[in-house]
């Protein structure tokens, strides 16, 4: 099945690595953004630092885009090199077109056995004819002129873009562009096609131009981050790139630390010292955190930690794609841990959830995982300005000089006042053995029972409020996901609803502490669900499993990664259930 | 798959196969053509830690390899192949050949992440060869700074230039009392060849540093790559000289008085208004005489 939306339009621009794609791609994304479009790119990339194979792959069209179609419309390559290792992310349909470099030799056999139309446009040798011009950007003239962008606005974007290479690259580049936009037989091939792409600008709205890990960093800021510890590692380390100079600006710092062991304990000690601090990973960083995060729920210290998911287990699929670390973010510590597990459903929710969570954390004083993958934390989306309200969250509750204090006090939530060192309070021993009331030492079980209880006590007793699930649709069938899958799960149902299929799509935001009375009420009236999740191990269904009772029929739809799961494989799955 | 495309100077039992994707001018890979060289005849695995080391292992059809290699966790190359040594122990084998264990990891996994293990397999003097090929940041995941990073360079974490030094690994590992230390030039290949040829006469923990240009992180010229590597010898930036027994110090390339302009300026990471040239000579020149002087105190028995 192809887009129902004759204005959709996805695009793969792919080369070797180092043969500018990318660039190409996010040129692409902000011209149609100028355009009037909205739209999603992707990057799909080897592990390799260079030499490997790249692609963007571009999906844009006149209403808001959260995942990638079923199919690819356009296929632009730059050459060929390696494009057997990624053909099976560009799926292809038979009005597919494509555009190669006839100095790239013969299309590859996973392309040519599909017998499709190509276009060959010598982007290459276009390219020498310019002294500093590339052949991508002659390619960005060719998609521009195919699609009806308007050349002016791509100056500008030229212009912006390579700035600091200086202004021969900038007019060569531009010199590039106007080449590929007026290419001879492109300008043909495209007078005798409807190319459905034209947006209008004065028609929509503001726009961001997002990507997933931007989106957490910026949530983050709006709950208060002041502090953040990084330690590199793909994909989560460009949140980090992006809070360095952000939070500099804030009076909040950024420091690098020697491994992950260290990140996370530089962010419960900024914690302890009073100021909202976490830092962002990925699974095997998460499973060297485990340990302290341990200790920051034992000692009631607030810790954010944003969790970037990838291919697992071990370093796995680094640069791709899956939602595997849920079983460790839920059950990855040791003793009796309760904390927060959140996750976000696409671009605009990132900056939702992990502001939520950072402010859950502090209101709380325990850790807070968020979760988002590859998929969405790489991405970038052209969406509509993030509009949210979230609930009343207390901030972080201190405590003053008292001679009485008690850090861990029983209270009725389960919440004590913390004592700020430094400020003027009391002091106190923030430990990880378990304690009294006061903090002293103890292994008395009538203690260890009190604690345990007020831990336990604080996350159950909030009252969390309607953020806890993203629910859409109504109808006798649901859609039960999280992650960025909920953005497929949503289109999926969209064209069935076209069909007259309603379909209701309940994305799980909050999953731990579970809210198994709030969606019994959600699923009342349903008599299908269809569990979606991006694992092997289907991690998703046996946590539903273990914290819900569904009264529905159920069925699973979990694949691994990294290829994402489409609308159309979801749309199949329930037409054929059905 | 096909491997029609081998070159036809292509030698089977080269250490790294020809077709691996790594960046141009790459010193890691040069440095691993030079240790597979050194290496020929030899009986040896490879420990590697999550690195640009271990990328490499990934494209060519199997693997860039052409011997045993285990992907190690970032932090535990050393304590990997101190099993790998243990085992290589237990089975002694009759021909009376000797079974090597090498670590190849680069800065993050030697001076940041992998410090305690490094440390621990040192002090229990492991029999075993750790070679840090040091290229002066995170390479493999976009250029973070490291604390092999220098003064003043800029790095996706420091974009207006790193405010500290690099650590002084090898007096680190010296401080360890560990038989055999040194350091690394691929400008300098028979310095390189008779350093590893050394090393695999003696008996527990060996230290190699290795200096590995990264042009894509360092913004340099890949063609320029031994150039730079053989000014920094010659300026006294990368001295190259071993240390034996933790204590005993020679100097192998003496300085020629090069400029250490010459170096950096030829690197787009020391661009910024931060770098003060005449402090990083004065640290070169201190640095060089320290090491003289610890030379002529240092005891060789006759050679």
């Amino acid at each position: 099945m192809t887009s129902n939306n004759n204005c959709d339009i996805s695009i793969a621009v792919t080369g070797s690595g180092g043969a500018g794609s990318i660039t190409a791609g996010e040129l692409l994304l902000s011209l149609a953004g100028k355009n009037g479009c909205f739209g999603m790119m992707r990057r799909s990339f080897g592990p390799q630092i260079r030499g490997g194979e790249a692609a963007a792959l571009v999906r844009l069209g006149p209403q808001p885009i959260e995942c990638m179609n079923d199919h690819f419309d356009l296929w632009l390559a730059l050459d060929w090199q390696n494009a057997d290792r990624f053909a099976d992310e560009i799926p292809l349909h038979p009005g597919s077109l494509i555009i190669a470099d006839p100095a790239a030799g013969e299309t590859p056999e996973v392309v040519r056995h599909l017998g499709l139309e190509v276009l060959e446009v010598a982007m290459k040798a276009l390219s020498k004819e310019v002294p500093l011009g590339r052949p991508n950007m002659i390619a960005l003239g060719v998609l521009a002129h195919w699609l009806d962008f308007c050349a002016d606005e791509a100056g500008k974007l030229i212009d912006h873009a390579f700035h600091d290479k200086g202004g021969e690259v900038v007019n060569d580049s531009r010199a590039a562009f106007t080449a590929g936009f007026t290419e001879p037989g492109i300008v043909e091939a495209r007078s005798r096609r409807q190319v459905p792409t034209r947006c209008d600008p004065a028609s929509v709205g503001e726009r961001w131009d997002l990507s997933g890990n931007e989106g957490c960093g910026l949530g983050a800021i709006r709950g208060g981050l002041r502090f953040a510890a990084a330690y590199p590692i793909t994909p989560a380390s460009d949140l980090l790139e992006w809070l360095a100079p952000r939070l500099e600006k804030l009076g909040g710092s950024l420091l690098q630390a020697e491994d992950e062991l260290a990140s996370i304990n530089m962010v419960i000690g900024a914690s302890f010292g009073g100021v909202p601090s976490m830092t962002a990973t990925s699974g095997p960083g998460l499973a060297l955190m485990a340990e302290a995060l341990g200790l920051a729920v034992a000692a009631e210290v607030p810790a954010l930690v944003v969790n970037v998911q990838r291919g697992g287990p071990s370093t796995g699929i680094p640069t791709k794609s899956e939602q595997v670390d849920l079983d460790i973010a839920l059950h990855g510590m040791h003793g009796d841990a309760p904390h927060l597990v959140l996750a976000a459903l696409d671009h605009a929710d990132c900056v939702l959830t992990t502001e939520w969570a950072l402010r859950l954390a502090e209101a709380l004083q325990t850790v807070a995982i968020v979760l988002t993958d590859q998929n969405l934390a790489q991405s970038r989306a052209l969406i509509p300005r993030p509009q949210f309200v979230l609930p009343e969250i207390p901030a972080r509750k201190t405590a003053e000089a008292d001679d009485s204090y008690e850090r861990y006090a029983i209270t009725p939530d389960g919440v004590s006042p913390m004592a700020i060192p430094g400020t003027e309070c009391s002091t106190y021993v923030a430990d990880g053995l378990e304690h009294t009331e006061s903090g002293k030492p103890s292994t008395a079980a009538a203690d260890h029972a009190l604690q345990l209880d007020k831990r336990q006590r604080k996350i159950d007793g909030f009252e969390y409020g309607e953020h806890w699930a993203d629910v859409q649709g109504r109808g006798d069938i649901a859609i039960l996901t999280w992650g960025s899958t909920a953005s497929a799960a949503r289109e999926a149902a969209g064209r069935l609803e076209e069909d007259g299929t309603k379909v209701r799509v309940i994305g799980l935001r909050l999953l731990m502490p579970a809210s198994p009375d709030r969606l019994a009420a959600v699923l009342d009236g349903v008599e299908h669900v269809l569990v979606v999740e991006q694992s092997h191990g289907r991690q998703f269904y046996r946590y539903l499993r273990a914290y819900y009772d569904i009264e529905a029929d159920v069925r699973v739809l979990a694949r691994p990664g990294p290829l994402l799961i489409a609308p159309g494989e979801i749309v199949r799955e329930l037409e054929e259930w059905s | 798959m096909s491997i029609e495309a081998v070159p036809v100077n292509f030698d089977p039992d080269c250490l790294l196969r020809p077709g691996n994707t790594n960046c141009g001018g790459c010193g890691m890979s040069n440095g691993l053509t030079m240790l597979g060289r050194a290496l020929e005849d030899e009986h040896y695995s490879m420990v590697i830690p999550a690195c640009c080391g271990i990328v490499t292992a990934g494209a060519y059809p199997t693997t860039g390899y052409n011997v045993p290699v285990v992907a190690s966790t970032f932090a535990s190359s050393p304590a990997f192949a101190s099993g790998v040594a243990a085992v290589n122990a237990l089975n002694e084998v009759d021909d009376g050949g000797k079974r090597h264990v090498i670590c190849w990891a680069g800065d993050g996994g030697t001076y940041d992440i992998g410090m305690a293990t490094l440390s621990a397999a040192a002090e229990r003097n492991e029999d075993l060869i750790y070679i840090c090929y040091d290229n002066e940041i995170y390479g493999n995941t976009g250029g973070q700074r490291s604390s092999a990073t220098p003064l003043t360079a800029r790095t996706a974490t420091t974009p207006r230039g790193k405010g500290e030094g690099k650590k002084n690994i090898i007096k680190i590992m010296a401080a360890h009392r560990i038989p055999y230390a040194a350091t690394l030039s691929i400008a300098h290949p028979d310095d390189f060849r008779r350093k590893i040829r050394q090393a695999l006469k003696i008996k527990g923990f060996r230290f190699f540093l290795m200096h590995s240009p990264c042009p894509t992180g360092w913004k340099t010229e890949p063609a320029e790559t031994i150039e730079l590597v053989s000014l920094a010898v010659r300026s006294g930036i990368f001295p190259l000289y071993e240390v034996f027994d933790g204590e005993n110090y020679r100097i192998n390339v003496e300085p020629d008085g090069t400029d250490p302009e010459e170096y950096f300026d030829k690197q787009r990471r020391f661009r910024g208004p931060e770098m003060n040239i005449s402090s990083v000579k004065r640290f070169v020149e201190a640095r060089m005489k320290r090491l003289k002087r610890l030379e002529s105190v240092s005891e060789f028995d006759a050679d």
